[in-house]
């Protein structure tokens, strides 16, 4: 911080841009920037696609894990095509996922036309950029899952057989929460993926909202006070997204981890 | 039929290295009610007779014919492991409860039942712990409970007190001794330790090295409450001890 205030000539224009400078941007986080709205605004955007993207992801990416995990044939099937989708890094397929679902954002869909013009999260919504967080954040979540299910202890399954548990009930009562911990961990490492995914597609020619899009303008225009506050600010989220979900696995981590 | 007979059972592991003849042939009956130590040195087929009989394993040749269950429905079976089997995920009462929401009995009788057996077993203020807050014995106390609230027509135990030091592991006895004389469930016990066998045990049968099959059998005739100290117990204690010190030997 001292080294970074001196290199700055403590507030004479430089380079980069004084603490100062940056901190300004911080505590006026509503105040709009360079016309693209504010820094409130662009983390709002950023954060209302992960998270609708990652629910996706969760939504479909446990059930998969749950499956390929529990049944042999299921993963035999499945893993081929989990293994070949997989690499393909989701900013890869931005463009091809705007090809197919065009820029159409939630707000057409659901036919809410008099919103067009207005500044609503709805309308920033691209489809294409929710597909695509959902193919950032989907693998981490199946491979998890797949994992928890598949480490589940046999002392445990045997023993719920000779206790009279059936099948479904087993799942239910043995399997899955014995999966947990690792369900949580590809929660983590998805959402953390998404996070990643979302900054690099805002960066992208095509978009003109979201944090990302905010650090790549601002750094066009040279108000580098700006680029750096919207870094801090993307730090700050990826943390607490993932200490967030953290704590919610803690419990059945804890409980795990004590096993004998 | 109310006894357990086991007729020229014989087990044969199948291993990427060699098939291994881990058991028998052993034959031998439990009468209902009865309590029969399986004794023998480690490694002989032990846990895989008791593996076997709870049909968790296949033999390659005999037979296994569990006593029928009370009006003639299918057999309950009650194990207890060594350790490690308690859900840690679930409290100790969630443990218990877990063999009667299996069967689909309704809330408030299962909540009766587990309250009950949780005092049968001195764990009635630790019902709200999980498993990793209790000591090793309670564990197993617990787990012994979660196969009791079953009502079991048949208590297989495979060396459930060998990882509990000597104190608590004679309390453990002795409990289960008392719960037995109760109960009278018909229970094979298995072990490799002598004093164990001879204080719980109406029925002793001795298993050789691998292959395991019968070198003895003696019945345990000491009047109740038994005393680890009295002289007729001790008498047990070392014809038994001079039958494992001629398999090894023999070994």
């Amino acid at each position: 911080m001292l080294w970074w205030t001196l290199a700055t000539g403590g507030g004479s224009d430089t380079l980069l841009p004084s603490p100062g400078r940056v901190l300004h941007v911080l505590v006026h986080p509503l105040q709009d920037q360079i016309s693209t709205g504010s820094l409130a605004w662009s983390s709002l955007v950023s954060l209302a696609r992960v998270v609708v993207g990652f629910f996706l992801a969760a939504l479909v990416g446990i059930p998969l894990g749950l499956v390929m995990g529990a049944s042999s044939h299921a993963r035999r099937m499945l893993s081929l095509v989990v293994e070949m989708a997989r690499p393909l890094s989701a900013i890869a397929l931005l463009p091809l996922s705007i090809i197919i679902f065009k820029a159409r954002t939630f707000a057409q869909v659901l036919g809410l036309r008099h919103l067009m013009y207005q500044k609503n999260l709805l309308n920033e919504m691209q489809l294409g950029m929710i597909f695509i967080l959902f193919w950032g954040g989907v693998f981490p979540v199946i491979l998890g899952t797949m994992q928890g299910v598949r480490s589940v202890r046999k002392i445990h399954l045997e023993a719920a057989g000779i206790l009279g548990a059936g099948r479904l009930f087993t799942f239910r009562n043995v399997i899955v929460p014995s999966a947990l911990p690792d369900i949580f961990h590809g929660l983590r490492m998805g959402i953390g993926r998404c996070w990643m995914v979302i900054i690099a597609a805002e960066m992208l020619p095509g978009t003109n909202s979201g944090i990302g899009y905010l650090i790549r303008y601002s750094y066009q225009l040279s108000r580098y006070d700006i680029m750096l506050a919207s870094i801090i600010i993307v730090a700050c989220i990826g943390a607490v997204f993932s200490r967030g979900l953290e704590a919610l696995g803690e419990k059945s981590l804890v409980l795990r981890s004590r096993e004998r | 039929m109310r006894r357990l007979t086991v007729s020229d059972l014989s087990v044969t592991y199948r291993e990427a290295s060699g098939d291994v003849h881990a058991l028998g042939p052993v034959s031998f009956q439990v009468e209902a009610g009865d309590f029969l130590c399986v004794l023998g040195p480690t490694g002989c087929g032990k846990t895989t007779l008791l593996r076997t009989i709870a049909g968790l394993e296949t033999p390659d040749t005999g037979r296994v014919a569990l006593p029928a269950g009370a009006d003639g429905r299918e057999p309950v079976i009650g194990y207890v492991y060594q350790q490690g089997a308690l859900f840690p995920w679930m409290t100790v009462r969630s443990n218990i409860e877990f063999p009667l929401r299996a069967a689909g009995m309704n809330r408030s009788a299962r909540r009766e039942e587990v309250e009950t057996m949780l005092g049968t077993v001195g764990l009635s203020a630790f019902g709200d712990t999980y498993p990793h807050q209790l000591s090793g014995g309670m564990q197993q106390r617990a787990a012994l409970a979660r196969c009791l609230v079953m009502r079991p027509d048949l208590l297989l135990m495979d060396e459930p007190f060998s990882s509990l030091d000597a104190r608590t592991s004679q309390e453990l006895q002795n409990s289960l001794r008392d719960l037995w004389k109760k109960a009278s469930t018909t229970v094979v016990f298995v072990t490799h330790n002598i004093e164990e066998a001879v204080y719980l045990a109406e029925k002793v049968v001795v298993l050789g090295h691998r292959p395991g099959q019968i070198v003895r059998r003696e019945t345990i005739q000491l009047p109740d409450p038994r005393s680890r100290l009295s002289g007729p117990f001790t008498d047990y204690l070392v014809s038994l001890r001079q039958t494992f010190e001629s398999l090894v030997l023999e070994h």
